[in-house]
């Protein structure tokens, strides 16, 4: 027949007073409080595990070295972060350069295309093709009795820009590739 | 010594307990909390560098991770949390091994026992005090990183036995174990040592 002792009756075992150093030992308290060498055994339990606290707080890392470790990891993750952050902004902006210049590129393409179809002589492209090359939004539309004018007006503007496009030293070359005669291009010259 | 916290300290708490973007500044957050997680990382390893290391990773990885904070437990509590998963991830992997053989820099007990007993005003005291963190230091290296972060986190940042639950996600069965284990450890050193 075992005796169950409790507490009271008899010294805390260690691991009883392991529980009351954990604080987790709320039933073996009155004990302790009573029992003045199970108190002994406590306080230089707890004065063990104080002295090794109080060291390790004492001790204490290279702080410098740390935190500028912190900081850079830090930065470099926020640069990353923004980058991130940056790529629908700068993605929204490539689509609206593309929207906005690609009708202009083609107006420009279009124009050299027509430019290296001029008729000889001339220089100057049809103007059925220079009427589809505006910006939609730009674009105006035209009357018919109106659009002679423009379209004679237009001509001799282009004219006009090729001919200040050469300069007077390279007329007579001007004036050879225009003529398929080149002895009548020569006499040109010469009288001019 | 632990600093004193400052009325900006408190309010970054505050700030961060009710999810707001305070944790933003890291520079505050490893201000406050930077000895804490290196030293318990230090003494968990028994290595500062791997320490360092560790905690750049912990603050950065917070850092990352603040939007996720709801203030359900302390900063502080927080940040052991993951200080004690990346340890957990990292020292089993050949490259940490590997890493931590060759820049392995144990912490000096000695130095800091010497530190320890200069504050005390008897030579009787400064010897008794040298012993006693010896005696601890002794047993706590005996014990698995486990147990030893266990008893850290107790023992030391005397966090709550919940909070060490909630940080290792251990049961509160296995705690208490890891706590026995590590007070048994320290008893059986003090003995040994002509301590008790």
């Amino acid at each position: 027949m075992s005796v169950i002792f409790s507490s009271k009756d008899r010294h805390l075992t260690d691991e009883e007073l392991d529980a009351v150093v954990m604080g987790d030992g709320n039933a073996h308290a009155s004990h302790v409080q009573e029992c003045e060498a199970c108190r002994a055994r406590l306080e230089e339990m707890r004065a063990m595990v104080g002295s090794f606290r109080e060291g390790v707080l004492l001790w204490s890392p290279s702080e410098s070295k740390a935190t500028t470790g912190v900081l850079r990891l830090a930065q470099d993750d926020g640069k990353k972060r923004y980058g991130w952050r940056m790529m629908p902004v700068m993605a929204l902006a490539a689509a609206l350069v593309v929207g906005v210049m690609t009708p202009h590129w083609m107006q420009e393409r279009s124009a050299n295309e027509t430019a290296a179809k001029t008729m000889p002589g001339t220089g100057i492209a049809p103007m059925s093709q220079k009427r589809d090359m505006g910006h939609p939004q730009t674009q105006t539309v035209q009357t018919p009795a109106a659009q002679p004018v423009n379209d004679d007006a237009l001509m001799q503007q282009v004219q006009q820009q090729l001919d200040e496009s050469v300069p007077a030293s390279m007329a007579p070359l001007t004036a050879l590739i225009q003529t398929e005669d080149p002895h009548k291009a020569a006499r040109q010259a010469k009288e001019n | 010594m632990e600093r004193a916290i400052s009325s900006r300290d408190i309010g970054l708490l505050r700030d961060a307990h009710a999810g707001t973007t305070e944790l933003d500044d890291v520079e505050l957050l490893y201000r406050l909390y930077g000895a804490k997680v290196t030293r318990f990382l230090a003494f968990s390893l028994n290595d500062s560098d791997a320490a360092e290391t560790l905690t750049q990773e912990c603050f950065l990885k917070a850092y990352r991770a603040r939007a996720q904070f709801r203030g359900e437990c302390a900063v502080g509590t927080w940040l052991i949390r993951i200080a004690f998963n990346l340890m957990r991830d990292h020292t089993g992997t050949e490259k940490f091994k590997f890493w931590k053989r060759v820049r392995a820099q144990a912490v000096d007990v000695h130095e800091v026992g010497e530190r320890l007993a200069g504050q005390q005003r008897t030579a009787e005291s400064q010897m008794l005090t040298r012993e006693r963190l010896a005696a601890v230091w002794a047993a706590v290296e005996t014990l698995s990183a486990r147990q030893r972060s266990v008893f850290l986190m107790r023992f030391v940042e005397e966090m709550e036995m919940q909070e060490i639950v909630e940080a290792t996600g251990m049961q509160m069965g296995t705690v208490k174990s890891h706590l026995h284990r590590a007070l048994a450890a320290v008893r059986e050193r003090s003995a040994m040592g002509g301590l008790q």
